[in-house]
């Protein structure tokens, strides 16, 4: 029984499309949490 | 610029979310127990449409594209613009082949794809080039006989030989574990997928009853899809709707009352090509308007125009075949959306953060 992340991966090497448009909104997610963090140490110190 | 009311929002979204799922098992990996997986998606998806309908609370008015701007500044913004352009287009090819195919399956058995995909494209550039008014319009007008239809088709299951309601028995017997586990799936398609809406908010009218249509749309949705989960495995049973490929279709060819109601599939032909048709173009308006955004234009025809003639050549080389299309999209496409339809979330809290951080900066 192959796990949910297996069966992702495996789609992902043969779908480049979705393998970018997936990966980059996950790097997006990530740089929406540190704007995010930027902009709630900015509100403590001020 | 187009406006639409209220109505029409509602009709955009039940005909958007109710489009394809008619035709799955949705959360059928639970099987008898597919409709809590159903309940418990809608609940979470709760959440997220606050999510959603936030921001036109925030920015009435005010496009995705301003709002993105105003978050991040427009270095940042034009490239998630860009990935939201993406998967709009993505969600679009999906939608386009399956739809394609299964009118080749079930209507055109003779005619290429490519002719049939042609036709289907062409139909929705001529609607999507007249722009948002017409779309919706065109879907209110449809939106009845959808409707009609499916209940249609509902009510003569009921009173059909072989509907048995004992085949959703036993309740909760593998516990909820399995539930659980189709629950992030099902809360990506179909819930998820109304991340597309965020591209039309500033398109309607009265910006305050956003929320409140929004929610009674996808409640309305939810019943319908539970409603259809409870008919297929009702007369299916749970074994042959988890390996049925369309099965909608088999409830209907099911139905045998005193031989009048019989061969009825060609109401599950309107409802697929209906559902496909207004699903498919919605996520590529979203797509042409997202493009036209990005590079500063006000008309998107010249999206819709050259992307529309490309579109089923993506279609055909994106896909080899309807069993390719569904493994890509049930086993990594869903969690695509899913990914997608949490953006606005971490963008919302990002919003908040922001007027949070600024109005301290006022304070002092």
């Amino acid at each position: 029984m192959k796990s949910e992340i297996t069966k992702i991966i495996d789609v992902l090497k043969e779908d480049y499309f979705l393998a970018f448009i997936m990966i980059s909104g996950l790097i997006y997610i990530m740089v929406i949490c540190l704007f995010t963090l930027f902009y709630l140490v900015k509100g403590l110190f001020k | 610029m187009d406006r639409i009311t209220n109505i029409q929002l509602f009709t955009l979204i039940v005909i958007f979310e109710v489009g394809s799922t008619t035709l799955f098992a949705i959360g059928i990996g639970a099987r008898q127990d597919a409709w809590i997986v159903i309940v418990v998606a809608y609940l979470l998806s709760l959440a997220l449409i606050w999510c959603y309908t936030q921001f036109p609370k925030m920015y009435p008015q005010k496009d995705f594209a301003f709002i993105l701007d105003d978050l991040f500044g427009k270095m940042l913004a034009r490239p998630l613009l860009f990935l939201f352009g993406l998967y709009f287009l993505h969600q679009a090819l999906h939608n386009f082949y399956e739809f394609g195919s299964l009118i080749k399956m079930t209507a055109l058995p003779f005619t290429p794809l490519a002719v049939i995909l042609y036709i289907f494209v062409f139909v929705i550039m001529y609607i999507l080039m007249l722009g948002m008014e017409v779309l919706v319009r065109s879907i209110e007008i449809v939106f009845l006989y959808f409707i009609i239809f499916l209940i249609l088709i509902f009510v003569l299951n009921f009173v059909a030989e072989e509907f048995d309601l004992i085949n959703l028995l036993p309740i909760l017997d593998k516990g909820f574990g399995s539930i659980l586990k189709e629950v992030p799936s099902v809360l990506g398609f179909p819930f998820g997928e109304v991340v597309v809406v965020l591209v039309f908010w500033h398109f309607v009218q009265q910006q305050k009853s956003i929320r409140k249509t929004t929610y009674i749309a996808v409640t309305f949705s939810t019943l319908i899809l539970i409603t259809s989960v409870i008919v297929m495995i009702s007369v299916l049973g749970p074994d042959l709707a988890t390996h049925m490929e369309i099965p909608l279709l088999e409830t209907l060819l099911s139905i045998h009352i005193g031989m009048i109601f019989t061969n009825l599939d060609s109401m599950g032909v309107f409802i697929m090509f209906v559902g496909g048709f207004y699903k498919t173009a919605i996520h590529f308006f979203a797509f042409s308007i997202v493009m036209t955004w990005m590079v500063g234009k006000r008309k998107p025809n010249w999206v819709i125009a050259i992307f529309g003639l490309l579109l089923p050549i993506l279609a055909l080389f994106q896909f080899e075949s309807l069993e390719h299309q569904r493994w890509k999209g049930m086993e990594a496409g869903v969690y695509n959306i899913v990914v997608y339809s949490l953006i606005p979330v971490f963008l919302l809290i990002l919003a908040f953060v922001k007027k949070w951080s600024e109005r301290k900066g006022k304070k002092k």
